[in-house]
């Protein structure tokens, strides 16, 4: 991590996910056209925008599940398919499934084991004592509840101490002594964050930037602060994001 | 009765183009069954020992394999509808018929090409076969509910049943291709009776039973753990992957489409293997021909292993998780090691029937060594090859093990395409020696150059993520 912020402050890269003019579509239906932003390295930030505006193809992206038709991506200055750049991400997509086929605790292991991780029985140990699956650490994930799930995914995208943080509505079905546990597993890390999430609060609670999009672009970006400063003083944030999707939408 | 309600649940489970092929094919079976006569196919006595090991061959498969034909959206929707139970259980049973008995009575043709008798008695042979039909949809029904040693018990006993009439046996079903017409339907009509019964009452309280059902049928724990602190990775899928053994089931044209994984150990599977591999060394030496041509048993075996090996291939990868592996290590990497274990799986299931084959070699059965090339350089290809092709041309994934992913179609049968070769590939090497080793030399040259090539696995990783693969 200190490598990373002296880094920045030197200036070789500033930027540790930056997205440029990424066009993607899905056969003819259009995803992304145009995005562009990128992450200083060790900021966090939150990806707004109403459902369908291409939040979750923008990770897919990022984790390089997905290639742009035009454009291009990077994590830390790399490409996001090369081994560098997977040892530095870690991702959680929306609706996260772990294996089906594996226990709580061999899903943890077998990860961890591709992913090369150090000290592999201490660091899954921890994990499954954090999220606290204990009592479900031999059950088989296809008989986990829905919540409990989320956790064991939380606990994999987090098992190699990633430094770059791709999330995607990171907190549903948790409970909120849960909720609270992630964040600071999250907050832990020091990572650069992209959080993808409708839900304000939670945006405020993990992040201090926002860059809000809609039908694949760019609409806004700025600090947490400069959005609540658009509207008065007494105006939900809610109401200001609302106002900001919907200037955005094409008029008639 | 309601049609509506069959047609709705028929068009949401099977494509259009699929009902058409099925439907082709049914026909042609038939206008088969009645045109081509027994002197055109040469099997001779063979014909019997074929026809009931088929019969006990799906009925093991529908049980050992069976399910319900039952989508999430039913769950959600249809059961929340005020519907009669019984119109229900009857639709059901319908589509259920569709999904997976009707592919014995896809058999018919072929069965009455051999039978010989009065017209009353093919007539009566043509009515069984559909009912054995049915049967095979009532045991795919009830053993949903089984537990696995349920299922195996099941399966066994009716495999044994099935097969008891080649010892001469006539109360069996199969005794109506033994010669005992009458006897063997009155067991049909019997056994029919029995599970039809059994399957009617399970299907008119399935929406009742349902999330019962995932409990009764497999405990919440794994009885054996898998260690994988420590190794390398490599070793951690190598070590998951020979675990795990899946089987595509969409092995007929019904289209039942199962996307069965089991965990079950190498030294485990090799038991039954071995066992399949001795019979098969009994039949090849019996029907070894006098003039030196490969013998019906040996070009039927492997043409069987031909289709089967490949089945076992196309669904490796739909309960892989693109999140976790693609953004663990490099595409290309992930794909050669799963690979290299399943191959490892594959020589492992081969090696029983080489080691039966060296021995009929040196007895000198004819056919023997040409065996020994497909199964050692042609078949452990397959892993690779449907790998491949199902993960560029019909990616699934499997999010939730106990609901069908989407209705039955075409498209998905176009993961079976690489069957076709390796049962064309099953003849040709037995023609002669040099021909299977050309074969043995043209697959691997074809599983080596898929292998290479980084750029090829990585276009793979965003097919399937547009497919909606996470
Ligand atoms: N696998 C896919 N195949 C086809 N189209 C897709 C696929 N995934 C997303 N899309 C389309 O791409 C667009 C962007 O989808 P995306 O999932 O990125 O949105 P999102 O911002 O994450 O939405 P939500 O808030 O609902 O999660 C949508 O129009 C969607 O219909
Ligand atoms: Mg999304």
């Amino acid at each position: 991590m200190v490598l990373v912020e002296e880094e920045t402050l030197s200036g070789t890269h500033t930027n540790c996910i930056s997205v440029n003019d990424v066009t993607k579509s899905y056969g003819k239906n259009p995803a992304l056209s145009g995005l562009s932003f990128s992450i200083p390295c060790g900021e966090k930030y939150s990806l707004i925008g109403p459902n369908g505006a291409g939040k979750s193809t923008t990770l897919k992206l990022l984790v390089g599940l997905l290639v742009p038709d035009r454009g291009s991506v990077s994590i830390d200055g790399i490409d996001p398919t090369t081994k560098r750049a997977k040892k530095l991400i870690g991702y959680l997509p929306e609706d996260a499934s772990p294996y089906n086929t594996l226990s709580v605790r061999e899903n943890l292991e077998y990860i961890g084991a591709i992913r090369e991780v150090q000290n592999l029985r201490e660091r899954v140990d921890q994990l499954i004592y954090e999220m606290g699956l204990s009592e479900y650490e031999k059950s088989k994930v296809s008989k986990l509840s829905r919540g409990n799930r989320q956790k064991l995914a939380v606990a994999l995208s987090v098992i190699h101490e990633p430094d770059i943080l791709l999330l995607d509505e990171p907190l549903n079905y948790l409970d909120i002594p849960t909720q609270e546990k992630t964040i600071s597993i999250f907050d832990r890390l020091n990572a650069t964050v992209l959080v993808s999430t409708h839900i304000m609060s939670i945006a405020e609670r993990l992040t201090h930037g926002a860059i809000v999009i809609s039908r694949g672009r760019t609409i806004w970006d700025g600090t947490m602060e400069q959005l609540k400063q658009l509207g008065d003083p007494t105006e939900a944030i809610e109401k200001i994001v609302m106002r900001l999707m919907t200037g955005a939408a094409p008029t008639h | 009765m309601q049609p509506r309600l069959i047609r709705l649940l028929i068009a949401s489970r099977f494509s259009r183009p699929l009902i058409g092929v099925m439907i082709f094919v049914l026909v042609y079976s038939v206008l088969m069954g009645f045109f081509v006569p027994p002197e055109a196919v040469q099997m001779g006595e063979f014909w019997t020992y074929y026809i009931i090991g088929i019969t006990a061959f799906f009925l093991i498969l529908m049980t050992m394999i069976g399910g319900i034909a039952i989508m999430k959206s039913d769950l959600d929707y249809l059961f929340t509808l005020p519907l009669s139970r019984r119109e229900l259980a009857v639709s059901f049973y319908i589509t259920q018929f569709l999904a997976t008995g009707i592919s014995y009575v896809l058999l018919f043709g072929y069965v009455f090409i051999f039978i010989q008798g009065t017209s009353a008695e093919k007539l009566m042979l043509a009515g069984d076969m559909v009912l054995i039909g049915l049967l095979q949809t009532a045991l795919s029904i009830v053993s949903f509910r089984l537990e696995t040693r349920q299922k195996a018990l099941l399966a066994g006993a009716m495999g044994v049943y099935a097969l008891l009439p080649l010892a001469g046996f006539s109360y069996s079903f199969t005794s109506i291709f033994t010669g005992h017409i009458l006897e063997g339907t009155i067991v049909i009509v019997i056994l029919n009776v029995i599970f039809n019964y059994l399957a009617l009452t399970q299907l008119s309280t399935i929406e009742l039973g349902f999330t019962k059902i995932t409990s009764i049928r497999s405990s919440a724990e794994y009885k054996t753990t898998e260690k994988f602190v420590g190794l390398s990775q490599r070793a951690a899928i190598v070590r998951r992957y020979l675990s795990e053994i899946s089987f595509t089931g969409r092995f007929n044209l019904g289209g039942s489409v199962s996307v069965r994984v089991s965990r079950i150990r190498l030294r485990t599977l090799l038991i039954p293997v071995a066992a399949i591999a001795v019979v098969y060394g009994y039949f090849a030496l019996i029907f070894n021909p006098a003039d030196g041509s490969p013998g019906v048993a040996v070009v039927l075996s492997m043409m069987y292993l031909g289709i089967f090996i490949p089945m076992f291939f196309p669904e490796v990868f739909s309960h892989e998780r693109a999140w976790l592996a693609f953004s663990s290590m490099t595409a290309k990497n992930y794909w050669t090691y799963i690979v290299y274990a399943k191959v490892i799986q594959t020589f492992a299931m081969m090696l029983p029937f080489i080691g039966v084959n060296i021995v009929l070699a040196i007895i000198g059965v004819s056919g023997a060594v040409n065996a020994i090339i497909y199964l050692g350089m042609v078949l452990p290809t397959s892993p690779l090859i449907s790998l491949y092709f199902s993960g560029k041309y019909s990616p699934a994934q499997v999010i939730d093990m106990e609901t069908l992913p989407a209705e039955f179609s075409l498209r998905q049968l176009a993961t079976l395409v690489p069957v076709i070769f390796f049962t064309a590939a099953a003849i040709v090497s037995m023609f002669s020696i040099i021909l299977a080793l050309v074969c043995g030399a043209f697959f691997i040259t074809i599983a080596l150059a898929i292998l290479m090539g980084n750029k090829r696995w990585n276009r793979i990783v965003y097919r399937l993520t547009e497919k909606g693969f996470v």
